[in-house]
């Protein structure tokens, strides 16, 4: 799976693609943690390339939100795809994590202090 | 035994064999090479060339070490053990190569029977062989004696023929072929997989050829295929294992077994089979319909079973960040996560292979079989079903087994009646909104593990009805159309549930009549709505519609306001 993170003052936006399947979820979940370990904060989950998410990608999502969380930082969502969304929706994730329709909404939440 | 070593047969005095086994796949079966004083014989040359290479490699060092005629015997023409044969130039090595094949078997494969040969469900092409040697042919059975027969290549092969009833109304053919000394190849007649299967002894050691596996989803029903014809051959294989002594047999797919599994086995089959009427035939269609099928099916387990495994993660993350670890992997416990997305991701790559024509129809229906059975052990269903609404699970279970059902050849159930269109869709939008636990459990709770359990059913709920504002508009009086109520109910159920999770802020759910049908509708709205009813979508709900019983009319999935509309007929 292709990871691509890009920085936009302290926010930093990751942008994995294609399916969040089992393999390509520990990628994304070593991608975080080094980011985490790098003392990013505010990160921003580019979804628009992501067609698929398993169970092991929402537990990525999930502990990645935890951990920031816990040292006073957050995991934005954006772009979700349609399917993604619904499958969010129903699995009860939307409850826990904020989603925006761009990256850039997301980014501005953070920087507004939300 | 061991694959592709020469060791000797047991129960035979100078005879051995080579065995190739192969990885169990449709294209190819295993081979057999048995070494006698007076004969060399391949039985099932297989379906592929590396192996029909290799084969054609051991026979010539084993006819460098003692020239003799080689006979290429089939368990049946099937052309997973039969395709090699085409490639005469295999056996070029010998003055004298004979075919062998029961006589049905023998007529199919002279015409180059794309049906009995299953070249046209593998995609393969044989050309027509003929046949040298027809075993246990009408002639024969008519008459049975000792015959001997000169072929065209000059070899000079013997045979006697009996036929003795084993059980009142059950009669079994043999041959025996003597091929030097002491011993000698017997054929015995077990059709059901196919009308030519035979079984082949050596010594204490039985060939089945595909028995075994007859009666398997997507393999029961082939043409050819007869239930009554395969429980007689069972019967006649475990009279056989019995009066022959068998220790060791030896399949078309598969290791090597021990005669007391294969009785186990067999009697096991025998069971099942019986249990096998109505079958679909197994034919290039069915492989097309149910390959397409399969396509919509593993989509939509993906999706649902992703749900039900993300509801179970967060439900367990909640309870950890509650300080309820051991509840939190009593929960990680339900569902083999890692399993899980293993079995699917799997079938994704199946699938991809199957659209870019990498695999055939039936390969994939095989494939994707085996996958759906293996999701239905995934999680602890009983245990899941407190925690989550019903229909969801319930939904997941219908999913698996109407997949299931059809993979064995038969047709998912549906319970026709005339329905109550009206209060179907009441009692499905009921069940849509209901929450799975009662409201003041959690307050009621006297112990420890009440509490808990109230606490579970509560976070482990969510609520998609609230967000969304549902409207029924059922016109009265409505005829009572022909429907499968439980699948209709369901079918509502996630179609308002896609709304609901696609953003819609408002669903109406309407009915009207008309002359001869009543027509369902469900239309969802909302400003940042995005339509659900995508086009991979439509194949699994169209389905899912004609098995309610109702036929797909109208609906949008460009820009308008998504909805579907479904007719029933009075």
């Amino acid at each position: 799976m292709k990871l691509d993170n890009k920085s936009s003052g302290d926010v930093m936006i990751v942008h994995p693609t294609g399916r969040l399947d089992a393999p390509s979820s520990e990628e994304l979940k070593a991608d975080m943690e080094e980011l985490i370990g790098e003392g990013w904060r505010k990160i921003v989950a580019n979804l628009e390339e992501v067609d698929y998410i398993s169970s092991s990608g929402l537990r990525v999502m999930l502990s990645a939100l935890k951990k920031l969380r816990s040292l006073g930082g957050d995991l934005k969502l954006a772009t979700l795809r349609p399917y993604v969304r619904e499958t969010f929706e129903i699995a009860g994730f939307t409850q826990l994590f904020k989603i925006y329709d761009g990256e850039e909404e997301a980014a501005d939440d953070f920087r507004r202090g939300g | 035994m061991e694959s592709k070593i020469l060791q000797p047969v047991s129960g035979t005095h100078r005879m051995e064999l080579y065995p190739y086994i192969r990885t169990v796949e449709m294209l190819s079966s295993n081979s057999y090479i048995i070494s006698s004083e007076e004969q060399l014989a391949l039985i099932d040359p297989g379906g592929v060339d590396d192996q029909g290479e290799r084969l054609a490699e051991v026979l010539a060092g084993l006819y460098d070490g003692m020239p003799r005629p080689l006979v290429v015997y089939l368990t049946h023409i099937h052309v997973d053990h039969s395709l090699q044969l085409c490639r005469r130039a295999l056996f070029r090595e010998f003055d004298q190569v004979g075919v062998a094949v029961q006589e049905e078997g023998a007529l199919a494969l002279e015409g180059g029977s794309p049906d009995m040969t299953l070249s046209r469900l593998l995609g393969k092409k044989i050309d027509p062989i003929s046949s040298d040697i027809r075993l246990l042919s009408s002639r024969d059975l008519r008459e049975p004696c000792r015959r001997r027969l000169r072929l065209d290549c000059g070899m000079t092969i013997e045979y006697e023929t009996e036929k003795w009833e084993i059980s009142p109304g059950l009669a079994l053919a043999s041959q025996r072929i003597p091929v030097g000394g002491k011993d000698q190849i017997e054929v015995f007649h077990t059709p059901g997989h196919s009308p030519d299967s035979v079984c082949i002894r050596t010594g204490d050691v039985l060939f089945l050829g595909d028995l075994l596996l007859a009666s398997n989803p997507a393999v029961a029903g082939i043409p050819g295929w007869s239930r009554t014809e395969l429980m007689n051959s069972i019967r006649k294989v475990l009279w056989i294992l019995g009066d022959r002594k068998i220790r060791v047999c030896c399949p078309g797919h598969g290791r090597p077994m021990d005669a007391a599994t294969v009785e186990r086995t067999l009697e096991r089959l025998y069971r099942y089979t019986e249990s096998l009427n109505d079958l679909a035939l197994i034919d290039q269609d069915w492989a097309k319909e149910t390959a397409d099928y399969s396509h919509e099916a593993l989509r939509e387990m993906e999706r649902l079973l992703t749900i039900i495994a993300g509801r179970l993660v967060l439900l367990s993350s909640v309870l950890q960040d509650l300080g309820e670890e051991e509840a939190a992997a009593d929960i990680e416990r339900l569902l083999d996560g890692a399993a899980l997305d293993d079995l699917l991701a799997c079938a994704h790559r199946h699938l991809l292979s199957h659209e870019s024509a990498g695999i055939l129809d039936i390969e994939l229906v095989h494939k994707a079989g085996h996958i759906v059975g293996k999701l239905e052990r995934v999680f602890e269903k009983e245990r899941v079903r407190g925690l989550l609404e019903d229909h969801l699970l319930r939904r997941a279970e219908r999913l698996v087994n109407d997949y299931m059902v059809t993979f064995r050849g038969f047709r998912p159930h549906q319970m026709v009646n005339y329905g109550d269109i009206k209060g179907i869709v009441e009692e499905s939008v009921d069940q849509f909104r209901k929450k799975p636990f009662d409201e003041d459990a959690i307050l009621e709770a006297e112990t420890e593990e009440e509490y808990l359990e109230a606490l579970k059913a509560r976070i482990s709920h969510v609520n998609l009805s609230d967000r969304v504002e549902i409207v029924l508009d059922m016109e009265e009086g409505l005829p009572r159309p022909l429907m499968d109520g439980e699948r209709f109910c369901d079918l509502v159920i996630d179609l308002t549930e896609r709304l609901a999770a696609s953003r819609a802020e408002g669903i109406v759910l309407s009915t009207e009549g008309c002359a001869d049908s009543v027509v369902f509708r469900i239309l969802g709205s909302g400003p940042k709505i995005k339509n659900p009813f995508r086009e991979a979508e439509m194949k699994y709900l169209e389905r899912s519609i004609s098995l309610c019983g109702g036929v797909p009319v109208g609906g949008t999935g460009g820009d308008g306001e998504p909805e579907i509309a479904v007719k029933f007929f009075v």
